[in-house]
């Protein structure tokens, strides 16, 4: 543990990323989309004592934040702890209702019976989760021996070219790839990634891969870059040929049927499943290299900070941009 | 109210378990290669399965680095450890 204060953690950051994980919470964890084209958001905050798990996790980030002025790594720490139990929930529920669809699709969720519906994880789950893992790493990589493989200056360029599109494909797994019926018609199925037969394992998968190159930024070592690199060249293998089976198979079935009967029975490709594809190719190119030593060594230099330089601090400008995010995301849910 | 409150427990109870038994596993992984007690925990509390992989992995990496002599980067064979204490002697 460090005690020279000019080495210690900045603060802005940590409160920032707890603040996104608060804020993720209010986001939708769970989409519910029924045959007949509606689509309905389940949060946190929908639940009977939701608003009193959140306030409680809110109170204990205030709390690890006031400690954190003075002593900042056990503050740190307290934050973290809080901000994990949320980043949790939000995993386990999503994960475990896609994962039980995914194989079991005849189950009742709040009153829909899911053989006539889809379930996908919202958009919350990806920022609350992706949140605080980072501030869980800010903490552990200031603790031995964590310190010792974790870098300061020197960034290693591939797991920051891989997370961005893998975050993509997390993202894009929980929204719609196709969509099948026009939007006047009664009957609509929206097919979105997570809709697929056995595709829980698949998104659980994913999130491990994304967190193994959070890890990989945090702990700068090539056998975990290996590592990330092996599971992440199997995740966008299976996810890749789940869109190309669902793009040719959606392309497959317009071609087939010429006369489209006043167009009730339209197939149209979502752009997300487009994003997808790219994505998947970017990681699997990346993640090939990956798995060779000699790419683990390409790294981004930061400047040296010296006595005499001025202050400036690359975490403050992160925390700052994810503050004002966190400040206008607010704002227009509350409009 | 009581609805809202017994929610407010089971879901902060199954956290809890999935939080201390992922804890838990990576205590014993930690142990295992002698790691620091406090900073397995954390790791197991804070980052779950993810904390569990990555003890092993660190776990594995300290053990590369311990194990290796410092001058010629492999362990001695037949050369007794400087620490080597014969427990029967007096």
């Amino acid at each position: 543990m460090t005690t020279d204060t000019s080495l210690q953690p900045r603060l802005l950051l940590p409160v920032a990323l707890a603040a996104l994980v608060i804020l993720g919470s209010s986001m939708p964890w769970i989409t519910v989309r029924t045959f007949s084209g509606n689509e309905r958001v389940y949060n946190l905050a929908d639940l009977r004592g939701g608003i009193a798990i959140i306030m409680t996790i809110a109170l204990f980030v205030l709390i690890g934040g006031v400690i954190g002025i003075f002593k900042r790594l056990t503050g740190m720490t307290i934050m973290s702890l809080a901000v994990a139990t949320l980043g949790w929930m939000a995993a386990i529920s999503g994960m475990l209702l896609t994962l039980l669809w995914s194989l079991i699709p005849s189950i009742n969720v709040a009153g829909i019976d899911l053989a006539k519906a889809t379930l996908s994880q919202g958009s919350g789950v990806v920022v609350t989760v992706v949140a605080s893992l980072a501030l869980a790493f800010m903490v552990v990589r200031q603790l031995q021996p964590f310190a010792t493989y974790a870098p300061s200056t020197h960034i290693p360029i591939l797991p920051l070219v891989v997370v961005v599109p893998l975050t993509a494909i997390a993202v894009c797994m929980h929204s719609e790839w196709l969509r099948l019926g026009t939007d006047g018609a009664a009957v609509q199925a929206q097919v979105a990634g997570d809709a697929l037969y056995g595709s829980g394992l698949v998104v659980l998968a994913i999130w491990l891969a994304i967190g193994l190159w959070i890890g990989a930024l945090m702990v700068n070592r090539s056998l975990v870059m290996a590592v990330a690199s092996g599971l992440t060249v199997a995740v966008s293998l299976i996810v890749g040929m789940y869109a190309i089976f669902m793009w040719a198979g959606g392309r497959l079935l317009d071609w087939l049927v010429p006369a489209k009967l006043e167009e009730w029975a339209a197939v149209s490709v979502e752009p997300q499943l487009y994003v997808v594809l790219v994505s998947v190719l970017i990681t699997f190119i990346a993640s090939v290299f990956g798995l060779f030593p000699k790419s683990h060594t390409v790294k981004l230099t930061l400047g040296v900070r010296t006595p005499g330089s001025t202050k400036f601090f690359y975490s403050d400008v992160a925390g700052a941009v994810l503050i004002l995010f966190v400040l206008v995301t607010t704002v227009m849910q509350l409009r | 109210m009581i609805t809202g409150f017994l929610t407010y427990i089971a879901i902060f109870g199954m956290t809890a378990i999935w939080v201390l038994g992922w804890m838990g596993l990576s205590v014993v992984v930690g142990s295992f290669f002698s790691l620091p007690l406090r900073t397995v925990m954390l790791v197991g509390a804070t980052l779950g399965p993810l904390g569990f992989i990555v003890t092993i992995m660190i776990g594995i990496l300290e053990n590369r680095t311990t194990n290796s002599d410092p001058v010629l980067g492999t362990p001695q064979a037949g050369v007794p450890s400087q620490d080597f204490e014969d427990p029967f002697a007096i």
